[in-house]
């Protein structure tokens, strides 16, 4: 550059930065690019033959996009990505009755408005990792409400549960709301929540809101809570088609959503589960509940829960998997001498044995009763396992009997 | 001509050279630690691609003008102060010829910058392609099947519809197809989701489906973009319709008993040739997931002729004007055993040469230069010594 304007010329540093000014002003103009809208031209046609490839046409919207109804958990916070790559997969629920669920937000897997009160919501929030674990999200909801911390031992005490295949903490806290930043002062609120903390990742479900409110819901929370899955060994296209279908929001001449591969039972009066080997007859009233591994069917009734699971062979035998369950519900175990005197139905062209069993002081956690049944082949064995208040499965008892009595091999 | 002397002054001058060297590496600076949080894409398009630029240096805007405009004005400093106005003489001629070879350094990237194609071909084993597509850039494509298994093809770059918003649509035509395209909403990073009974949506919800926007991912390549658009026919008929980056196929549309797919994808280039990746090679280090080297047997399938060609990490396959590079290969979780795809980055640079030739020029140019230097400092010591 030493030999740059080595001929000397009288300089004006004014001049030239206006000049330099100015230049930059033209450069800018005639930069300027395209607004990005109004009109504008598609270019000239060219005609080619792609190799490799077909041009998959009349397709409707459904396979365009590849996502059928209702299922929002793609939608969750974050990229879908990054919660398969750190080991969580989608997460299906079934919305209660009289609540809105909502779009979900960056960290709201799954968002809901309670039974139309604006002020009440539920949502599911997924975290990587322990999420700064169960002690300090458990003193961090209770600060939300105006509430002092609890102790580790405090905190041990709290009724658990299990909660999507891993135990769960359910908490219930009433107070002063003070919201997340701690700026609000809404008084009478209640909380209800559930945190599973995981090593690789953690899960809450939490609904806030007034009082009067929240305790209206607890019923649809735990329904929720329940409906929630992982939906492993599941595909939901089939019913969320189907409810799409349904959906009065699609045009009249909105091609049908049907995907190829769900051969649907066709069967009368049954409310058989895609997939399953067995057909049966649901109790009115009873809901069907999410599907879930290991279940042939769920239902929810009132509070209480049942479903039917096939194991190969005997699956452990009937004296194993009634005194498996008196362990599970912290009863005393049930002697082989006792195996006669239970119930006997007539259940799948063969005998059936009603089971019920209460709750022991040491399974504080567990529902509050089990009415069983157990139908135990050489071949294959079903079990059908109805969880709930003691009440609620005494009044269904009859409908749970005719359930059990219903259930068939399918045709 | 005095009126322009100033001008030419200015532009000339070796403050301006120095302000734009200086105002350059401020840029790579600045565009560097962008980089860090908001990805390369977006850091190259601001600091680099951009005339002008806000710097937001914490709640300060700092106005800097855009790498572009840098080159561009460096580019006629170059010329008016290092060709045009530099003394012609022996003493200068090295000078003369680095200047040159700097002005072919930044031609290039002008060229490179604005005729360039720049892609990527991703096959599994068995699978062939003639098509080359962008990891940015987005593009309307209206595709009308001929019975002679070819397409008929036309496009709207994205620069025409990414500003379309509620009340200010791209309204995309052609003279060739029986209907034009509105574009009411350009995102360019959102996911497609059905319309459930019991979900609230505040955009529009078409044929039970509706656009939600994303925040940009800081790598651009994950980004997948949606629009809402209407085709509208030559009889006024509307058709409302979402347009999404990730669709498995084109929207089918009619019109005039001619069926088109309309599609919103990456920019896309047609190759002159067919690659087909016969096997794809993957060594990694020992004991380790890490791969050593990879590379791609591919048969390269031109007219009727075919040669297999092995593309590999330093060896790229240049054909026709398009040099295929091994890019790179997954799925990133592949075990053992796994099928894997190969990446191929493909560039069509008319100036893909242009640098080395530059960088020949400038050595020479160098060489020339101090050559002299050293000659007059040995004469120099020399007449001293006497």
């Amino acid at each position: 550059m030493d030999a740059l304007n080595a001929a000397p010329r009288p300089r004006n540093i004014l001049h030239q930065r206006c000049a330099t000014g100015w230049l930059a002003a033209g450069l800018l103009l005639a930069g300027c690019g395209r607004p990005g809208h109004g009109e504008a031209s598609f270019s000239e046609p060219i005609t080619y033959k792609p190799a490799g490839q077909t041009f998959a046409l009349r397709k409707n919207d459904s396979e365009r996009f590849g996502v059928s109804a209702s299922d929002f958990a793609r939608a969750a916070g974050g990229s879908d990505g990054a919660k398969s790559a750190k080991g969580g997969g989608k997460i299906h629920w079934e919305t209660p009755a009289g609540w809105v669920e909502v779009a979900p937000t960056g960290t709201r897997e799954a968002n809901f408005k309670v039974a139309g009160d604006p002020k009440t919501e539920c949502y599911l929030t997924r975290l990587a990792g322990i999420a700064g674990g169960l002690e300090s999200n458990i003193n961090r909801w209770r600060a939300q409400i105006s509430l002092p911390p609890l102790s580790a031992a405090e905190i041990a005490q709290l009724p658990r549960l299990e909660w999507l295949d891993a135990e769960a903490v359910l908490v219930n806290f009433e107070g002063q709301w003070k919201g997340m930043s701690g700026t609000e002062a809404e008084e009478g609120w209640r909380l209800v929540g559930l945190l599973s903390v995981r090593p690789d990742e953690s899960l809450f479900l939490k609904m806030v809101g007034p009082t009067q409110v929240v305790s209206a819901n607890l019923e649809p929370f735990v329904m929720l809570a329940a409906s929630l899955h992982d939906g492993s060994g599941h595909s939901h296209d089939a019913e969320e088609s189907a409810d799409q279908s349904a959906d009065a929001s699609l045009p009249p001449d909105h091609p049908p959503i049907t995907p190829a591969d769900t051969p649907v039972p066709a069967v009368a009066n049954t409310d058989s589960q895609r997939g399953s080997m067995f057909q049966w007859k649901a109790p009115a009233g009873w809901t069907r509940g999410a599907d879930k591994s290991m279940r042939e069917v769920t239902y929810l009734v009132d509070g209480a829960e049942c479903y039917v699971t096939l194991l190969g062979g005997t699956g452990g035998g009937l004296l194993g998997n009634i005194q498996r369950w008196c362990g599970q519900f912290g009863a005393e175990p049930l002697a082989e001498s006792e195996l006669g005197q239970l119930q006997r139905i007539e259940m799948l062209d063969g005998e059936g044995v009603i089971v019920k069993i209460l709750r022991g002081e040491s399974a504080a956690g567990a529902p509050e009763a089990l009415l069983g049944a157990l139908c135990v082949r050489d071949d294959r064995s079903l079990f059908v396992k109805f969880v709930g208040p003691d009440g609620v499965l005494e009044a269904q008892r009859a409908a749970f009997l005719g359930f059990c009595r219903s259930l068939a091999p399918l045709q | 001509m005095k009126i322009l002397d100033p001008i030419v002054d200015a532009l000339s001058s070796l403050w301006l050279s120095c302000t734009l060297l200086v105002l350059l590496g401020l840029l790579t600076w600045l565009g560097t630690l962008y980089q860090v949080e908001h990805g390369l894409f977006a850091a190259q398009v601001k600091y680099f691609d951009s005339l002008f630029l806000i710097h937001q240096a914490g709640s300060v805007a700092i106005p800097l003008p855009g790498a572009t405009l840098v080159m561009g004005i460096l580019f006629v400093n170059l010329v008016m102060g290092g060709i045009v106005r530099i003394r012609k003489a022996k003493a200068t001629l090295g000078i003369l010829v680095t200047h040159i070879g700097i002005l072919m350094l930044i031609a290039a990237g002008f060229v490179k910058a604005y005729y360039s194609e720049d892609g990527h071909i991703t096959l599994f084993e068995g699978q062939r392609s003639n098509l080359f597509e962008s990891y940015h850039h987005w593009e309307v494509a209206i595709t009308e099947p001929l019975p002679s298994g070819e397409v008929r093809e036309s496009v709207a770059a994205q620069e025409d519809f990414v500003a379309a918003a509620p009340g200010q649509p791209a309204i995309l035509r052609t003279r060739s197809l029986p209907f034009h395209v509105e574009i009411s909403r350009f995102y360019p990073n959102c996911e497609v989701f059905p319309k459930g009974p019991m979900v609230g949506s505040d955009v529009p919800v078409v044929e039970g489906f509706f656009l939600q926007a994303r925040p940009l991912e800081k790598d651009n390549e994950q980004n997948v973009a949606g629009a809402y658009a209407t085709l509208i026919g030559s009889d006024g008929q509307r058709r409302e319709a979402i347009l999404h980056g990730a669709s498995r196929a084109p929207l089918t549309v009619e019109y005039d008993g001619r069926r088109f797919g309309v599609a919103l994808r990456r920019e896309q280039w047609v190759m002159p040739f067919t690659v087909a990746l016969e096997n794809f090679e993957k060594e990694d280090h020992p004991r380790m997931m890490m791969p050593k080297s990879f590379s791609s047997d591919v048969v390269v399938v031109e007219d009727s002729s075919e040669r297999k060609v092995k593309i590999s990490m330093n060896e790229p396959l240049r054909q026709e004007g398009l040099v295929l590079y091994q890019a790179s290969w997954g799925p990133s979780n592949a075990r053992p055993g796994d099928r894997l795809f190969s990446t191929l980055a493909v560039v069509r640079n008319p100036a893909d040469q242009y640098p080395l030739y530059a960088c020949i020029v400038i050595a020479i140019g160098l060489v020339m230069h101090f050559s002299l230097k050293l000659k007059k400092h040995i004469r120099h010591e020399a007449e001293q010594a006497a």
